[in-house]
Parts: structure tokens; sequence; C-alpha cells
């Protein structure tokens, strides 16, 4: 496969479909574990293992006010609840998984964006 | 694969499904969608799932995920106003990518999964859609 980056060819999120910004470069995980190495005294490794959320960070989405975009993302923070939300990326790869979203949904109105970052348990290649 | 229904009984549940969604397909466009519908019916592939409000459509060739799930069944909903807007975001002469994004939409999938759909269930999915553009 040629094409390794790009847009997001397509986001949906608790099931409903948004519209991601162009040539943005959105961070995301695989769920699963992450690890902290440091050195002991003695020259080996010491390393501690924790879990970690999968999910994405800060994706901006151009916000429509006449389908209450924002309103509908606030009501899903509100409830607290894992929904199904899934990013087709450019090259068909396709990553999924239940995820709540996190901390604030602030959009701006002079580029009519706003940045959701969101994260679950799960959230894999599918 | 021999036919599990009968054409008429076939071409009744068309009709059903006509009746229940309330639509009014017409154009040549539809004839070849009909056409595609009884067959896919005559099959056992597709039936209305009244109680659910969709239509289920058996795949002839299930789509295997990356993650080692398969799915066998897609299930179509009634797309709603913000549905079908998506057709607006494809050019007049995209038909397949505006067929396959309102797929994307009815069956709440992600359009990297309905893409890979084998020819003869999107051919099936395509008449599905165009009961409602």
């Amino acid at each position: 496969m040629t094409v390794r980056g790009g847009d997001i060819l397509q986001l949906m999120l608790y099931g409903r479909e948004f519209d991601p910004i162009a040539e943005s470069n959105v961070t995301y995980r695989l769920a699963g574990r992450s690890n902290e190495s440091t050195p002991t005294g003695n020259g080996g490794m010491h390393t501690v293992q924790r879990q970690k959320l999968g999910g994405f960070d800060s994706l901006p989405i151009s916000v429509d006010s006449s389908r209450q975009d924002v309103e509908f993302l606030q009501e899903k923070a509100d409830a607290g609840e894992p929904g199904a939300c899934s990013m087709t990326l450019i090259n068909g790869d396709v990553y999924a998984g239940n995820l709540t979203i996190q901390g604030e949904i602030d959009p701006n109105t002079g580029d009519g964006q706003v940045e959701i970052t969101a994260l679950g348990a799960k959230f894999e290649q599918i | 694969m021999a036919d599990k229904i009968c054409r008429q009984a076939a071409e009744e549940e068309v009709q059903r499904i006509i009746d229940f969604w309330e639509v009014d397909p017409e154009g040549d466009g539809w004839e070849a969608s009909k056409k595609r519908l009884i067959f896919a019916i005559q099959k056992g592939r597709v039936n209305l799932d009244e109680e659910k409000k969709c239509i289920t459509l058996k795949l002839a060739s299930p789509i295997e995920q990356e993650n080692g799930k398969v799915i066998e069944e897609l299930h179509f909903h009634e797309p709603k106003g913000d549905d079908l807007e998506v057709m607006d975001k494809h050019k007049e002469n995209e038909l397949m990518a505006k067929t396959l994004h309102l797929a994307s939409k009815m069956t709440r999938l992600p359009l990297g999964t309905i893409k890979r759909m084998a020819s003869r269930d999107v051919s099936t999915m395509g008449a599905i859609a165009s009961l409602f553009f």
C-alpha cells in the first residue's frame, strides 16, 4: 500500500457523521498498554506497565450549527456513556471503537471548528 | 444456488417494502434495481424487518474485518434528511461514491467497511438505496 497518510475520509461519532477538517494531523492510539522504563543501579531495567485507553486527540471537525453538532456532542458528553465512533482514513483503513468524549467541547466562531478528544477501552482497526 | 422464494412471492415482497416505506420509485434506473431486488429476495438474501424498521441484506460474500470479526448481514434503516445530504457532497457523475456513502449512513457502518463489499452485494445494496433516491 503506497498511501500512508492524509485526510480522514469519514468520521462517525455516536452514529452521526461529522465533517473532519482537511489536512488535519490527528493523533490516534490503540488501546493496550504503555511502558515506562528506567535503569536500575546495576545496569538493568525497571519497567512499569500501565493500561492505556484508545481513541484520538483534538480531532478538528467543521461545526454545522444548523444540525446542532455541538449540542449533539455535548449531550453525549453529558451522558458519559461510550458510543460507536469510527474513522475511515484516506487509504480505506477503518479504526473504530466505543469511545467517550473527553474534556471540553469549545467551538470557535472564527474558523467554525471544534476539536474533539474521545477515548475508550477499545479502539482498533476493523 | 437454488431459489428459496418463487418469483411471484419475491415481487410481492418488493411491493410490501415499497408500501412499508411509502416510497414511489420510478424510472429506468428503478426497473433495473427492482429486478436486482427480486433476484436477491428469491435467493433469500433480502427481507423487510418491520419490527426493526429496516431491510436486512444477508451478504453473498461476508466482510472479514481486520479484527477478525465477520459481518454477514447489513441492516438498512430509512435515511434521514442529513443522511441524504451526502448526495450533495459528491459530483453528479460519482454515482457509486454516492451509493456507498448513503449505504454507510443507512447501515451506520464506516465507509471503509462498506467499501469492502463484494460486487454482488454492492449491486443489491444499490437497489435497496435506490428506493429512497
